[in-house]
C-alpha cells in the first residue's frame, strides 16, 4: 500500500472505504479477466480506515494499491488519482453517512464525470428508491446491495441452488464462467441473432449467446459530456426478437470462460 | 431414491388449468345425472341427451390427451387413459345398444341397468384433477376461517345461542306460568304465540301483550332487562367488529388461530427487504401459494399493494417461541425464508447472526427437510453454518463485491445480471430443469439447437448439472462445450438423471410435474 501515486493509466478509482474494498480489490487484481488493475482508493476518513486493518486488502498480483486521503469531491485530489486515464469509478457507500450516503456517492460520482466523461462509474447504493435519479446522474453503473439480496433470496426460495449459478458467475477466479458483452463486428453487421446463435454453436465457439444489447447514441451537446446511449436489453430473445438485424453500436451478451475478444475470429 | 416418480404429467398453463375445472364440473354433474334418472323417470329423454353431450366432451377430452401424449402408442394403456375409457365407455355401449343388432344382448334391461351404474367410475377421473381440487379447497378452508376470525364469529355464535336459549326457555316458563295461574285466553297461553311475544320482549323491548298473572309479569320483566343486555352486548360485539376492521385496513391479515396452512412460504423475521421479497415471491409464484410471516411486529406490517398480499398472512411473536413454531405450521410449509433482523439499534452483525442463526436450528430442529434459506451479515457465521445440510445461506455482500468488480472488468453487466435476478414477466431466469426424454442420449449442441429452434418458448441451455437430486447445483458446468474448461465430448452426452442449466422465462413446459412432490409441498405450484 503506498500514498504517493505515480501517474497511472487505465486503472480504477475507488472512492470511500468499507467492508468491501479487499474483496473488489482482490477481484480486480487477481481475476482472470486480463491484466491485474492498479487501484487507486480515495478515503475520506483516515481513522475509520486505520481502525479496520481487515478492511485492507492484502497485497498480490504484481499490480498496485495505493491510498490518498482526502474527499472525493476535492478535484486535486482526483487529479493526484488520475482519473482523467482511468478506466473505471468505483464509489462506495460511506458508512459513516448511514442510509443516506447516496447523495454523498452521488455527489462523488458527479465530481469524477466532470473530472472525467470517459470513465465508467460504478456506483453502490443503499436506497433503490434512488435508482433513477442516478441515472439522470450519468452514473453508468449501479449495485444495490439490497436489491441483489432481496432478489437472491427470492431466487433461493424458489429455486433452490440456484444462487451457487449466480456465484459462479459473479468470480472472476480462473476456471469460472462470466457474462462477457463483446461488440458485434463489421463483419456480423445485420445479422440476426438467430443467426450468430447458430454459427457458434455449429462452429463450437467456447461461448454461448445469451442475448443481445442495442445501444442507441444520442447525438453530443456542445461540451465535454459523453454520448449517452440508449440501450435496450434483450436476454433469451423471444421468437420474432432473435431474428432482429443486429448492427453497430450492438453488443451480444455471452456465457464464456475467458473473454472472447473480437468475435470476427470466431464467427463470420 | 428413484429420481423421478412414475406419476407425472406436463405443465399446465393458466388456461389449461381453466379447461381442467371445467372438465371437472362436468363430470360432477354427469355424476348427478345418475340419481336423477332414478328419481325422475319421465324426464329420462332430457337426462340422456344431458349424458350424451358430456360423453361427448369426455371423449374428446380423450382425444385431445392422445394426441398430445408424449409417447402415444402407450399412452392408451396408462392408468389416466384406462380412467378416461372407463368413464365413457358405459354411455358408449348403450349408444351401440340403441342402435347395433349386434349388441342385442346388451339390450336387456339388467344389464342396461349394469352398464348405467358403471358411469360411477367416472368418480374416478377425480383422481387426474386431485391437486387442482385440493388447492381449491384449501383457499376456500383458509377464507372461511380468516372470515370467521375477522367477525370474532365465535364470540358472536355464544351470544346468539345464549339469545336462543333465552327466547326457548322464557317462552316455554311464560306458557307454563300462564296456563298455570290464569284463568281463560291470554297473550302467552298460546303455546307457539308465547314464542312471538318473548321474541318482540327480547329483542325490541316493547311489551305491548302483557301477563295475566304476578309470576308472569315478574318473568316478562326479567326477559326484557335480558334483552336490553343482549342488545347491548350484540352492538358491542359489532361495534368491535368493525372498529378492529378499521384498525387493521391496509394491513396484512392476522393468521386465524385456528387456521392450517399448507404448502406456504414461511418468511421469518422482518427488514427492509421484505416488501420486495414478496413482491419477487408472488411474481415467481402468481400468487398461488400463502406466504406467512413471522415477527414480533407481524401484526402492524402494512399491505403495499392488495393484489400482491392477498394472500399474505401476518403471525406476530417471537420466532423462537415453541407456541409460535406450532403455530407456522411448518410440517406442511413449502419453503422458509430467514431474515436478518435486529431488535435494537445498537445490534451488530454477529448478534444479527446469531439471532438468524437460532431460527434456523429453531426451525431445522422441527421440520429438516423443508428447503430454507437464510440472509446472514458475516462471513464468520456462513462458516459456522456450514454444517447444516439442506439449508442455503446468503451473504449478500459478497455478491455486490463480486458485481461491483464485474461492473468494472465488463462494464454494462449490472443489467444482465439485474434481469436474470428478477421475476417478471419479460425477464428470464436460471431454471435447472431435468433433460427432457427426446434429449437423452443426445449432446449439449443438440440441445442448444433444438432450443434455438423452438420459437414456442425462449429457452438457452448453458450449462448441466450432475447433482444430486437432494442438493441441485452443486454438482454443474455451465458453459460445458468450453473445450478445456467445460467437459469432455463424452461427458456433454446426456444420460437419465441429468439436469439442463437453462435460462428461461418460467419454468420449461417439457417438465413434468411429480405429482408426489406436489403433494409433499416440496415442488410450488407456478400455474
Amino acid at each position: 500500500m503506498e500514498n504517493r501515486v505515480p501517474p497511472l493509466k487505465g486503472h480504477v478509482v475507488v472512492v470511500n472505504c468499507n467492508e468491501k474494498v479487499a474483496a473488489i480489490v482482490e477481484e480486480l487484481q487477481t481475476g482472470s479477466n486480463g491484466e491485474p488493475l492498479d487501484v487507486v482508493l480515495l478515503v475520506h476518513d483516515r481513522e475509520l480506515w486505520e481502525a479496520h486493518p481487515h478492511w485492507h486488502p492484502e497485497g498480490g498480483g504484481g499490480a498496485g494499491f495505493y491510498t490518498l486521503y482526502g474527499s472525493a469531491h476535492d478535484m486535486e485530489l482526483l487529479k493526484q488519482a488520475s482519473i482523467r486515464h482511468a478506466r473505471a469509478a468505483i464509489i462506495l457507500a460511506d458508512p459513516t453517512q448511514g442510509v443516506l450516503t447516496d447523495a454523498r456517492s452521488t455527489l462523488a460520482a458527479v465530481a469524477i464525470e466532470r473530472e472525467n466523461p470517459q470513465v465508467h462509474t460504478v456506483e453502490e447504493l443503499i436506497l433503490s428508491i434512488n435508482r433513477d435519479h442516478l441515472a439522470r446522474m450519468n452514473v453508468d453503473e449501479v449495485v444495490c446491495l439490497g436489491e441483489i439480496s432481496e432478489k437472491l433470496i427470492a431466487q433461493s426460495c424458489i429455486s433452490p441452488g440456484v444462487k451457487n449459478v449466480f456465484q459462479e458467475l459473479l468470480t472472476t477466479r480462473s476456471g469460472t464462467t462470466q457474462i462477457f458483452l463483446p461488440e458485434i463486428p463489421l463483419s456480423l453487421h445485420q445479422k440476426t441473432y438467430r443467426e450468430i446463435a447458430r454459427e457458434c454453436i455449429e462452429k463450437g465457439t467456447p461461448f454461448i449467446p445469451l442475448g443481445y444489447i442495442i445501444n442507441t447514441p444520442i447525438p453530443r451537446t456542445s461540451g465535454p459530456r459523453k454520448g449517452i446511449a440508449a440501450k435496450s436489453v434483450c436476454i433469451n430473445p423471444r421468437r420474432s426478437a432473435k431474428d432482429i438485424p443486429l448492427t453497430g453500436h450492438s453488443q451480444l451478451a455471452v456465457m464464456a470462460y475467458d473473454p472472447p475478444g473480437d468475435l470476427g475470429r470466431w464467427l463470420g | 431414491m428413484k429420481r423421478f416418480s412414475d406419476s407425472r404429467q406436463p405443465r399446465s398453463s393458466a388456461l389449461a388449468t381453466t379447461l381442467e375445472l371445467f372438465i371437472v364440473a362436468c363430470i360432477f354433474l354427469s355424476l348427478v345425472l345418475i340419481p336423477l334418472e332414478i328419481l325422475f323417470p319421465e324426464k329420462h329423454l332430457f337426462f340422456w341427451r344431458m349424458e350424451l353431450v358430456f360423453t361427448a366432451i369426455f371423449v374428446v377430452e380423450y382425444v385431445v390427451r392422445w394426441g398430445l401424449a408424449e409417447k402415444r402408442l402407450i399412452y392408451p394403456f396408462t392408468r389416466y387413459a384406462i380412467i378416461d375409457l372407463l368413464a365413457i365407455a358405459p354411455t358408449l355401449l348403450m349408444v351401440l345398444a340403441e342402435h347395433f343388432t349386434l349388441f342385442s344382448v346388451a339390450r336387456s334391461v339388467r344389464l342396461l341397468r349394469v352398464v348405467r351404474f358403471l358411469r360411477l367410475l367416472r368418480f374416478l377421473k377425480f383422481l387426474r384433477y386431485g391437486y387442482l381440487l385440493y388447492r381449491f379447497a384449501l383457499h376456500l378452508r383458509i377464507r372461511f376461517s380468516t372470515l370467521r376470525d375477522q367477525i370474532q364469529a365465535n364470540q358472536l355464535e355464544k351470544i346468539f345461542l345464549y339469545a336462543f336459549l333465552t327466547w326457548v326457555i322464557g317462552a316455554n316458563s311464560l306458557y307454563l306460568t300462564e296456563t298455570h295461574f290464569t284463568v281463560g285466553e291470554g297473550a302467552y297461553t298460546g303455546y307457539w304465540e308465547s314464542y312471538w311475544h318473548i321474541i318482540i320482549v327480547l329483542f325490541s323491548g316493547i311489551e305491548d301483550k302483557e301477563p295475566l298473572s304476578l309470576p308472569g309479569r315478574i318473568e316478562v320483566t326479567i326477559l326484557l332487562i335480558m334483552g336490553i343486555c343482549f342488545a347491548g352486548v350484540i352492538t358491542g360485539e359489532i361495534v368491535s367488529i368493525l372498529v378492529r376492521k378499521i384498525q387493521r385496513l391496509g394491513k396484512i391479515t392476522l393468521k386465524p388461530r385456528e387456521s392450517r396452512l399448507e404448502h406456504h412460504i414461511i418468511i421469518l423475521g422482518h427488514n427492509k427487504h421484505f416488501k420486495n421479497i414478496v413482491r419477487q415471491v408472488h411474481a415467481a409464484m402468481g400468487g398461488r401459494h400463502y406466504i406467512l410471516v413471522v415477527s414480533r411486529n407481524a401484526d402492524s406490517l402494512e399491505k403495499e399493494d392488495e393484489d400482491v398480499y392477498k394472500r399474505v398472512m401476518a403471525l406476530k411473536g417471537n420466532p423462537l417461541d415453541p407456541a409460535i413454531l406450532e403455530r407456522m405450521d411448518l410440517d406442511s410449509a413449502s419453503r422458509v425464508i430467514v431474515l436478518s433482523s435486529s431488535m435494537r439499534m445498537e445490534d451488530n452483525p454477529r448478534d444479527i447472526d446469531n439471532r438468524s442463526l437460532l431460527k434456523v436450528i429453531a426451525v431445522y430442529g422441527r421440520n429438516s427437510t423443508v428447503p430454507m434459506v437464510a440472509e446472514l451479515q458475516t462471513e464468520e457465521a456462513l462458516a459456522a453454518a456450514g454444517v447444516l445440510d439442506g439449508v442455503e445461506f446468503l451473504v449478500s455482500r459478497h455478491f455486490g463485491e463480486r458485481l461491483a468488480s464485474q461492473a468494472v472488468l465488463n462494464p454494462g453487466v449490472t443489467t444482465i445480471y439485474d434481469s436474470l435476478m428478477t421475476f417478471s414477466d419479460d425477464s428470464s431466469e436460471f431454471y435447472t430443469v431435468p433433460v427432457p426424454s427426446y434429449l437423452v442420449g443426445k449432446t449439449f449442441r443438440d440441445a442448444q439447437l433444438h432450443f434455438l429452434d423452438d420459437d414456442d418458448e425462449a429457452i438457452i441451455p448453458v450449462g448441466i448439472d450432475r447433482s444430486d437430486e437432494a442438493c441441485p447445483n452443486t454438482r454443474f458446468t455451465l458453459c460445458p462445450q468450453a473445450g478445456q474448461a467445460g467437459l469432455s465430448s463424452g461427458e456433454m452426452v446426456f444420460k437419465e438423471g441429468d439436469c439442463l442449466v437453462v435460462i428461461a422465462y418460467e419454468q420449461p413446459r417439457f417438465v413434468a410435474v411429480s405429482r408426489e412432490a406436489l403433494w409433499r409441498g416440496r415442488e410450488l405450484c407456478r400455474n
